[in-house]
């Protein structure tokens, strides 16, 4: 996939310009840097959210996207959310949801789960669009420690078993050390890719030291 | 059921106070007893008319209610999600919202005829500027983020209206419901006051020529009765069923 924005601006801010990426299939592509740079407006783009800017977006295929907040229907069970949501059936559904650590939440409403819970959700919800392209947006955020390196590992469990290209938004170097092949850093007004690093060791492969020292590399 | 003791009391004390001015002003044409006033109802109820009047107000009222309703849910989304819509339709609201049901009334009457049409007309016109104004705001508070997701997922212009928007418009629906069942029954009887030959407003319309204060008030009372049972056994349930999710 490609992605080309010339120009894309708020009121007279222009936040990016002459931005170009190439994800290939199955390539997992983290944007990292400080808040407020642009990463989330570039996955809006993406996402097809935001079509006031310069430029296109070809190649994407199905997109599934999670985004910070796990955005759910409360009004919903967790179960139809992802039907209702992705049209898939109710025992890929409920496959999906075991697949994420929660086997036994299809019935309950999504206000009666941890945010770490809802987060699951989010993710089962996006894998049951079968996507070609992921995008993630700080899916990690504001979850402890414990949470977060859980949810990691089942985002990786997931790919494998459901392969897809992935765009992880992230402002934290270990997570991005830790989940993707290829790190572009971000940074400047507007933004520009001011690092572009790829990792040679498959995720697969990378112990706690290999990612610390990956990630002091970032 | 929660207690029903305070309400049974206040209602008794309101009975018991209502008797005492009775007593008091020692007139039963101009203000008869709680117990005269429930014996013409019940012979009233016993000869029919009761049921036969307080039904086809009824369903005047209903018929109004469903027209109102779905106009003005129609009327305040477009206007809520649509500038251009808003800025158009905004002047007609106010408009409408300001002109007193008695002008509906009487031009729906003179334009129409004196048809059921034209009554039940009159009074949807007076209630889909409310309805529409409610849901304006309900629409605007609809969640961008929920919004976000759909178009993200693809989701059908259907499953988003279905799953999406009308859950969020729920609470506005019940608000404007309730109020609207209320004032939609009161204007209901002024319909049937000036034009109709059937129904609880014509009624009160032949006893005020009477000057017949018992049984003006046994047909007020009887269909304050059945709103309050369409409250309780419709709306209110309607209303547990769409918040449940709320409950943990």
């Amino acid at each position: 996939m490609r992605i080309e924005v010339a120009r894309k601006a708020y009121g007279e801010t222009t936040i990016l310009r002459d931005f170009v990426l190439e994800v290939a299939p199955q390539e997992s592509v983290a944007l990292l840097g400080p808040s407020g740079i642009g990463k989330s407006t570039l996955l809006r783009i993406v996402a097809g959210l935001d079509d006031a800017y310069e430029g296109r977006v070809t190649g994407a295929g199905r997109i599934a996207l999670a985004f910070q907040e796990p955005t759910l229907l409360p009004w919903r069970s967790v179960r139809d959310n992802l039907t209702i949501t992705t049209r898939c059936t109710a025992s890929q559904a409920d496959e999906l949801l075991a697949s994420v650590g929660l086997p036994q939440v299809g019935d309950r409403f999504p206000n009666t789960l941890s945010l770490g819970q809802a987060r699951r959700v989010s993710l089962a919800r996006a894998f049951a669009m079968r996507p070609d392209t992921l995008l993630l947006d700080e899916p990690f955020a504001s979850l402890d420690r414990d949470a977060s390196s859980k949810m990691q590992a089942l985002l990786l469990d997931l790919l494998r078993a459901h392969p897809a290209r992935l765009i992880l938004v992230t402002h934290n170097p270990a997570e991005a050390a830790r989940l993707v092949t290829r790190v572009l850093r971000l940074g400047g007004i507007p933004a520009q890719i001011e690092g572009d690093t790829r990792f040679e060791t498959p995720v697969a492969d990378r112990d706690e030291p290999t990612i610390a020292a990956m990630a002091a590399e970032l | 059921m929660g207690d029903m003791r305070v309400p049974l009391l206040s209602i008794a004390i309101f009975a018991l106070l209502w008797t005492l001015v009775a007593w008091l002003a020692a007139s039963p044409a101009t203000l008869p007893t709680p117990w005269t006033v429930a014996r013409l109802g019940l012979a009233e109820l016993a000869s029919g008319e009761l049921l036969f009047h307080l039904s086809a107000t009824l369903a005047r009222t209903l018929a109004a209610f469903v027209i109102a309703m779905t106009i003005g849910a129609v009327i305040g989304l477009a206007m809520g999600t649509n500038r251009a819509a808003n800025a158009w339709g905004d002047p007609w609201l106010i408009g409408l919202l300001n002109l007193p049901a008695l002008v509906t009334i009487v031009l729906c009457y003179i334009w129409i005829g004196l048809t059921e049409v034209a009554a039940i007309a009159a009074v949807a016109i007076n209630k889909i500027p409310l309805v529409a104004t409610q849901m304006r705001e309900g629409a605007r508070a609809l969640d961008p983020a929920l919004d976000d997701m759909a178009r993200a997922f693809g989701m059908s212009r259907r499953a988003k209206m279905r799953h999406i928007v009308l859950p969020q418009l729920a609470p506005h629906f019940a608000a404007s419901g309730r109020t609207g069942i209320a004032l939609i029954w009161k204007i209901v009887l002024v319909v049937e006051f000036l034009g109709r030959s059937n129904g609880v407003g014509f009624m009160i319309h032949q006893y005020f020529q009477l000057f017949d204060v018992a049984r003006v008030l046994v047909y007020a009372i009887s269909f304050v009765i059945v709103m309050l049972a369409v409250e309780a056994l419709a709306l209110q349930p309607w209303e547990r069923r769409a918040t449940r999710w709320r409950l943990r």
